[in-house]
């Protein structure tokens, strides 16, 4: 892959749902590329498709047709396994409601996803002290999930979603459980990971948190309606 | 691998110890019924015979159409042993209780066995003290001496080491124990639980007898005659015996069986197949509890499961540890299962014991454990499917964006609850009906009193010592002072003496020759059982004289022969005419003695569950063929049997301190100890029966009181508009009434089919009871009923602000 290909590429995406002999088209035709090292704000009101989109970004869902590359390479027809991997090696997630397992421990919870790896023991620890070193959370190593508060969870979550250093953070909401002092405090977060060279996509309905990211994309049901660059300002898409 | 999925598990489940305790006391006692019922199969019949070169032993038989596994005569013994060389080694033995008592302690019944010199030799084990039987000691008069075995040396004469040479007295004569046998020679299967041996000491009357089949063979093939040969060689013996001897040997066909395939009878293995089967039904019952259990817990952790997922982890990562918590379970329940089944034998022990106390010897031997191990693995996999299938159909989209913790499944997972539990219900119509229809039909048979009454009646055995009384004249002057004695005693309304009860059958068949009829070829002539009777016989044990008149003082030996027939032998023989003076003769005798019968009286037919009962039933005076052993039977008037015990005792004891008299209990007591294996296996089909439906009755409970709760929301708004609690109770109960109905309705064709298959094994047994079947309906409903009330309560006392709020 050459130094300017897009780490992630979506042409002309579609995802149809079908309940009860009735159609619904979450997403048509999306094209979409995120650089390396890129920080992409989703945005749009509730229904529009944001969360779809993320889940088949995070391949927790499939097209029903379009393009789907990550690193060049197709993604949309890989069996369950492969995907399964490529989420684990590639991809670390962040959602809304933490997502934590509330019967491990912090560490044990920024752990697992290196287990799945069959990483080496003291790999492992170095790594998953490291991410808890990041996000400031070491001291809460031993703590269980329900000890701490809503924003050191969603912290615990992002060191979870570190530790395997995966090419691109999928933040789904990530401060939408949170009150505004500790939405802030993960989006300031948020901002370090990707000043260090975080690729992050997040998906978020507040225009407020849209605009701590490079690019902003607005949907509007199921399409791309407008995208907003930092530098460039507004392009209307459709 | 394996580690850290075993290390989450054993996490995962020691969080939920209310659950993990569940679970492993319903799977210990699924797992711990079935492994109990294999170790019965195992015991009677896999475990191999503790004989060496056990394969080379065969039982021989008597066949005849009514017993195809009969003993053999003594005669016919004697005639076999003469001519084993072709054949190896043949031994013989027969039962024989014994009073064995020494100055200074009670008398007390042993349980003997009157064996060939050769018996120990041919089972291929020696005394381990002292010394085997000698040949000469088979003929009586040199037969005064004693082996006993090694349980009863330590446990009567507290394992003495100079037991060698010391005299007891058996049956009032003095023995020498001359040998003790190892503590490895046991051997229940084949020849029960025999606390002490004697030679069979054969008089000249018993070799010479051909009609009395009461010896029992075990040969040992020569290591050069292979099975076929044996099988043939014996089957040749006993046509040359049907030519020499056909009023004895016709339609008699002589065969042998590997001793190992003895060990329980065909319909008894068809019983043990059946029970394995019906606590396979209670392992079912179990792990569908534990899939509905596990089901709820997958739920609850649906998140969890989807977020591991999303973590990269793959299928197989996120249900081996599903997988692993299943064995877990599995094995932790099939190690309690073992103390189940270690309980069952000692119950099995205790219940099937004879009156020196031991019975039944089972043990945790490699097949069992084998079999317990295999249970584990299947219920692992029986129970934690359902839970892989629900985590691996998983949509993971809509799991993480749920805001709830877990799930509480789709339609597809409360139908399949709901099928478990039809499916449960089904299980335990099956386990009752079989269990209710069999303890029925056992009460029916056990209170069955066919020709006599035995309430108000005590029975025991006495056994006059030769050396005493040596002639009928002693034998009959002893029994008729001992006979007015009993009589005299008070509360005592009249006593007599027979060769046999008619609670356990009259066992001896002889066949009988009719005067003024064509004599029909030997061996065809009309057979029936018989009994030696004193007078007051008939009044004593209830059977009513329909014709003609009883024995009385005037029959002796010196007197013209008299009989009584029973009323099918009169229809059988004579029809419509009086059988009142007409003459009959046993057949095969080296005389013919014709006598006269003087009265008819009703059939008596015998507690025990006899498919072939013999119908024609002949009567003799006692003092007609004077026989040195005989059951005393004593009615009594106005007091309670139990209370005469004594009494009898001690009159006899006054006529002869040395008189053993054995088994001396009310006759009640007697015939419920008989049936002693019917009543194991009704309490082990009983305690199946209360298994399933306990396990049963606990799912319901569980899936009711999860459906509940998922309803709260449903059941606010109902409360909201205006629904009474009432009405929350009865939908709550007929929910789960509908599932048991069901259940029920399916399991009424299981349970016809367990009702043939008993009906089969216990032909003389009422099987078929619609009460039974419609009581057992009735019974499980209300067990359901009772299982959903409680979810009902709590249903109906939601308050509908809160459970719209929760909604």
């Amino acid at each position: 892959m050459s130094a300017d290909a897009p780490l992630i590429r979506l042409e002309d995406l579609t995802k149809v749902f079908y309940t009860d002999e009735i159609e619904t088209h979450a997403l048509s035709g999306i094209h979409l590329t995120i650089q390396k090292g890129e920080y992409l704000a989703i945005a749009g009101p509730s229904g529009c498709g944001k969360s779809t989109l993320l889940s088949i970004l995070g391949l927790l869902d499939s097209p029903s047709s379009g393009t789907y590359t990550i690193n060049g390479g197709p993604v949309q027809e890989l069996n369950l396994a492969t995907r399964a991997r490529i989420r684990n090696r590639e991809i670390g997630f962040i959602f809304q409601s933490f997502n934590l397992i509330g019967d491990l421990t912090v560490y044990e919870n920024v752990e697992l996803p290196l287990t799945y790896r069959g990483m080496g023991t003291k790999e492992r620890r170095e790594r998953t002290n490291q991410a808890l070193e990041r996000v400031g959370m070491v001291h809460r190593a031993k703590h269980l999930p329900s000890q701490l508060s809503g924003g050191q969870q969603q912290r615990v979550a992002v060191a979870r979603a570190l530790g395997g250093s995966p090419a691109i953070l999928l933040a789904d909401e990530p401060t939408g459980n949170l009150d505004s002092k500790n939405g802030d405090a993960v989006m300031s977060l948020l901002r370090e990971l990707h000043r260090a060279g975080s690729t992050i996509c997040m998906v978020t309905h507040d225009a407020r948190f849209a605009r701590h990211a490079d690019r902003t994309i607005h949907l509007f049901d199921g399409r791309i309606v407008e995208e907003v660059t930092e530098a460039m300002g507004t392009e209307v898409v459709a | 691998m394996l580690i850290p999925d075993l290390r989450v598990a054993i996490k995962s489940l020691g969080r939920s110890p209310g659950f993990t305790l569940v679970a492993i006391t319903t799977l210990g006692l699924g797992i711990g019924a079935n492994t109990s019922m294999f170790s019965i199969l195992n015991g009677y019949m896999l475990r191999p015979a503790p004989y060496p070169d056990s394969d080379q032993l065969d039982r021989i038989y008597r066949a005849t159409s009514q017993d195809p596994d009969g003993g053999v005569s003594p005669a016919d013994y004697l005639v076999l042993k003469s001519e084993m060389s072709g054949y190896g080694e043949i031994a013989a033995y027969a039962s024989s209780d014994m009073s064995l008592s020494e100055p200074g302690k009670p008398a007390e019944t042993a349980r003997g066995l009157r064996i060939s010199a050769n018996l120990f030799s041919t089972l291929g084990t020696q005394p381990q003290l002292g010394r085997g039987f000698r040949p000469e000691e088979e003929i009586a008069g040199n037969h005064r001496v004693l082996i006993i075995n090694h349980r009863y040396w330590q446990v009567r004469f507290g394992g003495d080491s100079q037991i060698l040479g010391r005299t007891v007295r058996v049956d009032g004569e003095p023995y020498e124990i001359v040998g003790v046998l190892p503590a490895t020679f046991s051997d229940w299967r084949h020849l029960s639980w025999v606390d002490v041996f004697r030679p069979v000491g054969l008089d000249e009357k018993e070799a010479r007898d051909r009609n009395s089949t009461w010896l029992r063979l075990v040969g040992r093939r020569s290591g050069t005659l292979a099975r076929a040969q044996a099988e043939a060689f014996i089957a040749n013996f006993g046509r040359r015996l049907a030519v020499d001897f056909p009023a004895v040997h016709t339609e008699t066909t002589w065969r042998t069986i590997p001793i190992e395939d003895t060990f329980l009878p065909r319909d008894a293995q068809t019983i043990v197949v059946m029970l394995i089967g019906l606590s396979g039904f209670v392992l079912l019952i179990a792990c569908s509890n534990l899939a509905n259990l596990l089901l709820a817990r997958t739920m609850a952790r649906a998140r969890e499961f989807a977020v591991r997922s999303a973590l990269g982890a793959s299928r197989s990562q996120v249900l081996r540890p599903l997988f692993v918590e299943s064995l877990l379970l599995a094995l932790a329940g099939g190690i309690f299962s073992l103390f189940v089944a270690l309980w069952t034998f000692d119950w099995l022990a205790v219940a099937s014991a004879g009156d020196n106390g031991v019975g039944v010897t089972l043990s945790l031997d490699w097949p069992v454990l084998g079999w317990a191990f295999g249970a584990c693995l299947l219920t692992a996999l029986a129970f934690g499917v359902a839970p892989a299938h629900f985590a691996h159909r998983l949509d993971l989209n809509s799991t993480l964006k749920s805001g709830s913790r877990g799930t509480t499944g789709d339609r597809g997972h409360q139908r399949f609850r709901h099928v478990l539990i039809v499916g449960q219900f089904a299980l335990a119509m099956v386990l009752l009906a079989g269990a209710g229809l069999f303890v029925r039909g056992l009460h029916e048979l056990n209170n069955r009193r066919y020709g006599w009454e035995s309430d108000h009646l005590v029975t025991g055995t006495m056994l006059l010592p030769t050396d005493t009384y040596p002639s009928g004249k002693e034998i009959t002057a002893f029994q008729r002072l001992a006979l007015e004695r009993l009589e005299a005693l008070p509360g005592v309304e009249s006593a007599s003496l027979s060769f046999s009860m008619p609670f356990f059958g009259l066992a001896e068949p002889r066949k009988y020759l009719v005067a003024g009829r064509e004599i029909p070829e030997p061996g065809h002539e009309p057979a029936a059982v018989i009994n030696g009777i004193s007078p007051h016989y008939f009044e004593t044990v209830g059977t009513r004289v329909l014709n003609g008149r009883t024995f009385n003082e005037g029959d002796t030996l010196a007197s013209p022969r008299v009989f009584i027939i029973n009323q099918a032998m009169a229809r059988g023989l004579f029809g419509g005419e009086s059988p009142l003076g007409r003459r009959v003769a046993q057949a095969g005798g080296r005389t013919t003695e014709w006598g006269e019968i003087v009265g008819v009286v009703s059939d008596v037919q015998s507690v025990y569950p006899d498919p072939n009962p013999v119908t024609y039933q002949l009567y003799q005076p006692m003092s007609q063929e004077p026989r040195g052993i005989g059951e005393i039977a004593v009615r009594t008037a106005g007091v309670a049997p139990s209370t005469v015990v004594d009494g009898i005792r001690t009159t006899m004891m006054s006529l002869d301190p040395d008189l053993p008299v054995r088994k001396l209990q009310p006759a009640e007591k007697t015939i419920a100890r008989a049936n002693y294996q019917l009543g194991v296996l009704s309490s082990m089909l009983s305690g199946l029966a209360a298994l399933g439906l306990g396990l049963a009755s606990l799912g319901i409970y569980g899936v009711i009181a999860r459906t509940m709760a998922q309803r709260t929301g449903e059941f606010g708004i109902r409360l909201a508009l205006g629904a009474q609690v009432g009405d929350i109770i009865r939908l709550v109960l007929t929910s789960g009434a509908k599932l048991a109905l069901i259940g029920s309705a399916i399991g009424l064709l299981g349970a016809f089919g367990v009702s043939r298959l008993l009906a089969a094994g216990f032909p003389s047994m009422r099987i078929n009871n619609l009460g039974v079947l419609a009581g057992v309906t009735v019974l499980l409903i209300a067990i359901a009923l009772i299982a959903c009330y409680m979810p009902a309560r709590n249903a109906s006392r939601i308050s509908p602000t809160e459970a719209l709020r929760a909604e």
